[in-house]
């Protein structure tokens, strides 16, 4: 137990000695309502009526779906996809390079790290190129710090060279990294913060071949995140939120475009802000600037309540404008590229049930814009692959399966291509 | 013929109201005063934590029949009480929305109550929802790994690295802190 740990427990119990028992509210009753009487003979008529409504909602989900996973290989994504497994032993994690088409295991490295938490991912257009992060978010030291790793996939996709990059962060926190299209920069998203409070945020664009860097900040109180590069490298686009103690400014929250061609200066101009819709459990979803730079892909969950506890839940994969936030405002500059529903009672399907983790995920675009990489949980069923003609394509090497206690999957951040 | 009143399945439907009844009055008399400071350390705020635990209670009470293990009463009534804490917070983030399309102060009472709280206190508070839950459940709850993946329905190995980074942005806040 350390210093802080034992802190942390004496402050915990000190501050929740503020509900003192001699002042709490005793519970109210809640009212028991009275259970219909029902013939014995209705039993077997309900049982068959319910195998008939079980049968019907199985194809009443199918309807609703509409979008089931198709098979076969899917032509035109990039040949290879990675992934971060672990981490294992608090020691290290798997970077597995998958080939796209058989989802065989090609090749796979092991990432040290410093203090068991996962590490990400980002990879380049040339799809051999991954920049994997291990980080602390703690000072150097310690077994604490940032450690940026470059995997190189060969030719063939069965050997991988892995080294790490000499970038030192300290005293930032690192939020959010992507690496441009040709591999040769970084855009790192971070922060420099104190106590509770944060004094600055920047992104930085830093070149790996000779350590220059550009740096726009602001002192706004929030953060960038979810860094992605359009295809000519000249410029980022980033998910800007308002910090959780100050009230939230519609004018500044959303995703952003950056120009890191010219020199660095202020991260929020005036200008297009892609307004923002948080799901269900209040997060923002990820979005990922297209090649062209001219749209965001993200996602959208929307949850209604049923009768007896049964909700349903529609995931989408949409491409917002990047340019014109009026439009996206009125929905008009937005286009759905994949629509999914599901009906059920959230609490039959453990882990994946929780209302929170509803929806699709973006998690990686290919060079041409045309195939993210999306996860989805939809109810208990978990879906790993890629957009085809309107619909999700599985990527084989990660399986679909329908989670009952616990689904486990690649997240953001731990799936590239 | 005995002088019983009713038909069988009245008494078993009584039967089972009296057991969920007896069941959820034993889980509120041994964790009441427990789960209310836990919804205190995840909302800030006391009333508020009060109302949490009683919504907690009430569909513990009405879902009791349908719980699958009700020897998991109490990892159920948590998991409500950390569920309608984060609703809590998804409403006063919505409050705060139409507070600044007004163009007035945001006023809540967990942030008026910042000023009273110690350095670890506030930076706990501004951590991200899942590390500040995991926090409370191990550092307050004392719940080992397992109990907290039940809880939050996350893996093991989630909670694992979860703990580590909230510690890590803890410290690394503390150290900002002091200098």
């Amino acid at each position: 137990m350390t210093d802080l740990e034992d802190r942390l427990r004496a402050e915990l119990a000190a501050f929740a000695q503020r509900a003192d028992p001699a002042l709490i509210r005793p519970l109210r009753e809640p009212a028991i309502r009275a259970r219909p009487r029902v013939p014995g003979w209705l039993a077997p008529a309900a049982a068959a009526v319910a195998v008939t409504v079980v049968v019907m909602g199985v194809a009443f989900v199918g309807w609703l779906a509409g979008h089931r996973p198709a098979t076969g290989p899917v032509a035109g994504v990039p040949r290879y996809y990675l992934t971060l497994d672990g981490p294992w032993s608090g020691h290290f994690a798997r970077a597995v390079v998958h080939g796209s088409a058989t989802g065989a295991t090609l090749a796979s490295a092991r990432i040290p790290l410093l203090d068991g938490e996962s590490p990400s991912v980002t990879g380049a257009a040339d799809g051999r190129t991954f920049i994997i992060v291990d980080n602390t978010g703690q000072a150097p030291g310690h077994g604490y710090g940032v450690r940026f790793y470059r995997l190189r996939v060969g030719p063939d996709g069965r050997t991988v060279r892995l080294s790490r990059l000499p970038i030192k962060v300290w005293p930032l926190a690192v939020d959010d990294v992507a690496v441009s299209p040709d591999g040769s920069r970084l855009a790192i998203a971070e922060q420099s913060c104190g106590g509770s409070r944060c004094r600055y945020s920047q992104i930085q664009v830093r070149s790996l071949a000779t350590g220059a860097t550009k740096t726009w900040r602001t002192r706004a109180a929030g953060a960038p995140w979810n860094l992605s590069w359009a295809a000519g490298g000249h410029q980022v686009g980033f998910l800007w939120e308002s910090g959780l103690h100050s009230p939230p400014r519609p004018q500044r929250d959303g995703y952003r475009l950056l120009n890191v061609a010219g020199p660095g200066g202020d991260l929020l101009p005036a200008g297009a802000v892609v307004p923002v819709s948080p799901n269900p459990g209040g997060d923002i979803p990820p979005a990922l600037l297209t090649p062209d730079g001219r749209a965001f892909i993200t996602s959208s969950t929307r949850i209604v309540p049923g009768r007896d506890h049964h909700v349903t839940v529609t995931a989408k994969i949409i491409k917002l404008s990047a340019r014109t936030a009026r439009t996206a405002r009125t929905g008009r500059a937005q286009r759905v590229l994949y629509a999914a529903s599901a009906r059920g009672v959230p609490q039959k399907y453990g882990n994946t049930g929780t209302l929170d983790e509803q929806g699709c995920t973006v998690l990686s675009l290919d060079p041409t814009g045309q195939h993210p990489l999306v996860r989805c949980f939809l109810l208990g069923r978990f879906s790993f692959g890629t957009l085809a003609s309107g619909r999700l394509k599985p990527l084989p090497g990660i399986p679909n399966i329908y989670c009952v206690r616990e689904c486990r999957g690649p997240m953001w951040g731990t799936a590239a291509w | 013929m005995t002088g019983v009143a009713g038909n069988p399945g009245d008494l078993h439907d009584a039967g089972r109201a009296d057991a969920a009844a007896a069941a959820v009055t034993g889980l509120f008399r041994g964790h009441h005063l427990e789960l209310v400071r836990l919804a205190l350390l995840m909302t800030g705020d006391v009333a508020t934590a009060e109302d949490v635990v009683q919504d907690a209670f009430e569909q513990l009470h009405r879902r009791w029949p349908s719980l699958r293990r009700q020897d998991s009463g109490l990892a159920y009534v948590r998991s409500s009480v950390l569920n309608g804490c984060r609703s809590v917070h998804r409403r006063a983030r919505v409050a705060r929305k139409h507070a600044a399309r007004l163009a007035e102060p945001p006023a809540s009472g967990a942030d008026t109550a910042a000023g009273e709280r110690s350095d670890l206190m506030a930076a706990l508070l501004g951590l991200p929802r899942r590390q500040r839950e995991v926090l409370v459940l191990r550092y307050y709850a004392d719940l080992d790994v397992a109990e907290i993946a039940a809880t939050l329905r996350i893996g093991p190995s989630s909670v694992r690295s979860t703990a580590a980074r909230g510690l890590a942005a803890l410290a690394r806040a503390l150290q900002e802190a002091d200098r």
